[in-house]
């Protein structure tokens, strides 16, 4: 599946990449090399039913990040 | 007619014990929870701020001339001044730059460019930090530590600091660190198929456990809120932060068998009936759990944090109201500080990886770190003798209320006032139980005057400790910090973990080698007194756990203990009064 965002890197927890979709807010999981706070980006990835110390929102295991 | 009394002097001396154990009582309402001094201190540690938009410093390489440097600016489409009048030496520029990014590129392509980077404002904490009191702790980023204040850690630490808890750390596992030493963490287990270990391979389960359990006044690093606690490093989160709730609850079960009595739980998600089945399962076995609400910053909160068996816990931060990101609503419990990073030095500071296999003091916020605030003071209550019912009815019933339940529950953590509370409520019960056996005692045995006050202070000592000594702003360890405690649990591998401790054989060998002695006697008296009557309180509390009794068994034997102990006490009182006789 794939999503498309704003990318928004959350202070809380020590650092955490979240995407904000207009169905809500989802925590990223995985490598998010050249990730850019602010930036529109298109990701590529499987929501994952899955917990975590983010807890800000359903969490998905990114494949691919691409920017837009 | 009775004969005289030679150590009687009735009456006054009645009067003098009964003003000795009321003046302990009037103490501890009396006294003020210690609190810490406000003072400034630089931010290092917090994210610096660029000045404006465009403000660039370099250091050159010493021995550039000013002919290169006007080249290499030029160049960078850049014209930069000495940073001070005496900066030339040093070859070191500053100014502002239409285009900070490209700028910092091209001129860290420069081989005659040392260190280029934005300039940045260092500012002074926005955070009053806080003193150690009389030197203690002398851990040197303590006075970071405004969350420990808040909380009262500091009475924790007078009350033993979670001396012998044991206290599961569900996370991303669990490093040792030089401030977290190997001796407070166990080995523990992973959840994670493929990670063979406990591990920390993020950070944030060493940082977690760091403020629980992090070594205090060891002359480095920061403190912890029960630095006594042994932490049990359960990995059920990859070191991407994410998990499954089968190894979250797989993970729960295995705090239980291992003897848990604390399990934090700095991780959440949607609801889920397996974990909240898990934490029902813990807590019936007597543990006590403690859950992150959720850090989306609105209100509802999901599992394991919705178990009603579990402590939700929200974030507050330093001005003590509810941090932005923190979730709130139906089923929260309580709050504990979980920091702001937003205000220079209002993150909360422990030690965790630094990335390199080494060990790094990081400030970060979110509900994963309020939650081991109230798991800590969890430990210290139990490691104080409160059962797990008693530690949760302290922690909610003394927690600084807000009257909004959605957001703070019962209020913010408060172990100082949870601390005085189980002095004054537990500890002056058993005292004042053992100084009404003493009393017993002593007119059984015909003793009167200073006789019986000794008596009856020694056995509310033995029995409660001296209750006001945890109040008092003085540093913990050695005897004070036996002093403030019960007789029977006072540490050491040869006391508390002996099992015949706990019984009436050490009542009998004090009893059998003092009672005979003028001066000893009514110390004996007041000892057996004090032993007996935390014995039958254990018995009929069902607070006193023995750990190498089968399950069911407790009070039976602290029941029969204490029944005999106080058959020694009469034994003991019999034979005082036959001395007295014979010496009269």
């Amino acid at each position: 599946m794939s999503w498309r965002g704003v990318l928004r890197h959350e202070p809380t927890e020590g650092g955490v990449w979240v995407l904000d979709t207009p169905k809500g807010r989802f925590v990223l999981l995985g490598r998010l090399d050249g990730a850019v706070d602010g930036a529109t980006v298109e990701v590529d990835g499987e929501e994952v039913e899955s917990f975590g110390f983010a807890m800000m929102g359903p969490q998905i295991e990114v494949r691919r990040l691409r920017g837009c | 007619m009775a004969r005289p009394d030679p150590e009687a002097s009735p009456g006054p001396g009645r009067w003098l014990g009964l003003a000795l154990l009321a003046s302990v009582g009037v103490g501890l309402w009396l006294l003020p929870s210690p609190a810490p001094v406000a003072y400034q201190t630089g931010g290092e540690l917090a994210e610096p701020e660029p000045v404006g938009p465009g403000t660039l410093v370099v250091d050159y390489v010493d021995g550039t001339s000013p002919a290169e440097i006007a080249a290499i600016e030029a160049a960078a489409g850049i014209r930069l001044e000495w940073a001070s009048p005496v900066s030339e030496d040093e070859a070191l520029r500053s100014g502002e730059v239409a285009d900070l990014p490209t700028a910092l590129t091209t001129l860290a392509a420069d081989p005659r460019v040392e260190v280029v980077e934005p300039a940045y404002e260092m500012s002074v904490s926005e955070v009053p930090a806080v003193r150690p009191q009389l030197g203690y702790p002398d851990d040197p980023l303590y006075p970071r530590q405004w969350n420990l204040a808040l909380v009262g850690a500091p009475v924790g630490w007078r009350l033993g600091g979670g001396q012998g808890v044991l206290v599961a750390v569900i996370d991303t596992g669990v490093s040792p660190l030089p401030d977290l030493p190997a001796e407070r963490v166990l080995a523990g287990r992973s959840f994670v198929p493929g990670v063979p270990t406990a591990a920390d391979d993020h950070g944030h389960g060493t940082h977690v456990a760091g403020t629980i359990a992090q070594a205090t006044n060891n002359g480095a690093g920061v403190a912890g809120v029960a630095p006594n606690a042994r932490i049990l490093p359960l990995k059920a989160l990859s070191a991407n932060g994410g998990g499954r709730t089968d190894w979250i609850a797989a993970a729960i079960d295995e705090a239980v068998d291992q003897g848990a009595q604390v399990i934090n739980l700095s991780l959440g998600g949607g609801h889920s009936d397996v974990l909240v089945n898990a934490v029902e399962k813990a807590r019936r076995a007597g543990v006590v759990v403690v859950a992150a609400a959720g850090n989306a910053g609105q209100e509802g909160i999901g599992s394991p944090a919705d178990a009603p068996a579990a402590l939700a816990v929200t974030a507050v931060g330093p001005d003590d109201q509810l941090a932005p990101y923190s979730s709130w609503g139906k089923g929260v419990e309580i709050a504990g500080p979980g920091g702001n990073t937003k205000l220079t030095g209002g993150g909360i500071t422990q030690a965790t990886l630094d990335g390199a296999g080494g060990q790094a003091f990081k400030e970060w916020q979110g509900t994963s770190m309020a939650t081991p605030h109230v798991a800590g003071a969890a430990a210290v209550l139990l490691g104080a003798g409160a059962s797990p019912d008693e530690a949760e009815r302290l922690l909610l019933g003394t927690a600084d209320d807000r009257d909004d339940p959605l957001r703070y529950g019962a209020g913010r953590v408060d172990l100082a006032a949870a601390g005085r509370s189980l002095l004054l409520h537990q500890r002056g019960l058993l005292a004042g139980i053992g100084a009404a056996l003493a009393l017993a005692l002593t007119v059984l045995a015909g003793l009167s005057g200073p006789a019986r006050v000794v008596s009856l202070v020694s056995a509310a000592v033995v029995a409660g400790g001296v209750l006001f000594l945890p109040l008092l702003p003085l540093p913990p360890g050695g005897w004070l910090s036996l002093l403030a405690r019960p007789f029977l649990q006072w540490p050491g591998p040869f006391w508390s973990g002996f099992p015949l401790w706990q019984s009436v054989l050490l009542p009998l060998v004090v009893g059998v080698l003092f009672a005979p002695s003028r001066l000893a006697g009514p110390l004996a008296l007041g000892f057996v007194s004090g032993v007996a009557g935390y014995l039958l309180y254990g018995a009929a509390s069902g607070t006193t756990d023995l750990w190498w009794m089968p399950l069911g068994f407790d009070r039976t034997w602290l029941a029969t203990n204490g029944t005999l102990t106080l058959l020694v006490g009469m034994a003991v009182a019999g034979m005082v009064k036959m001395r007295r006789r014979a010496a009269t």
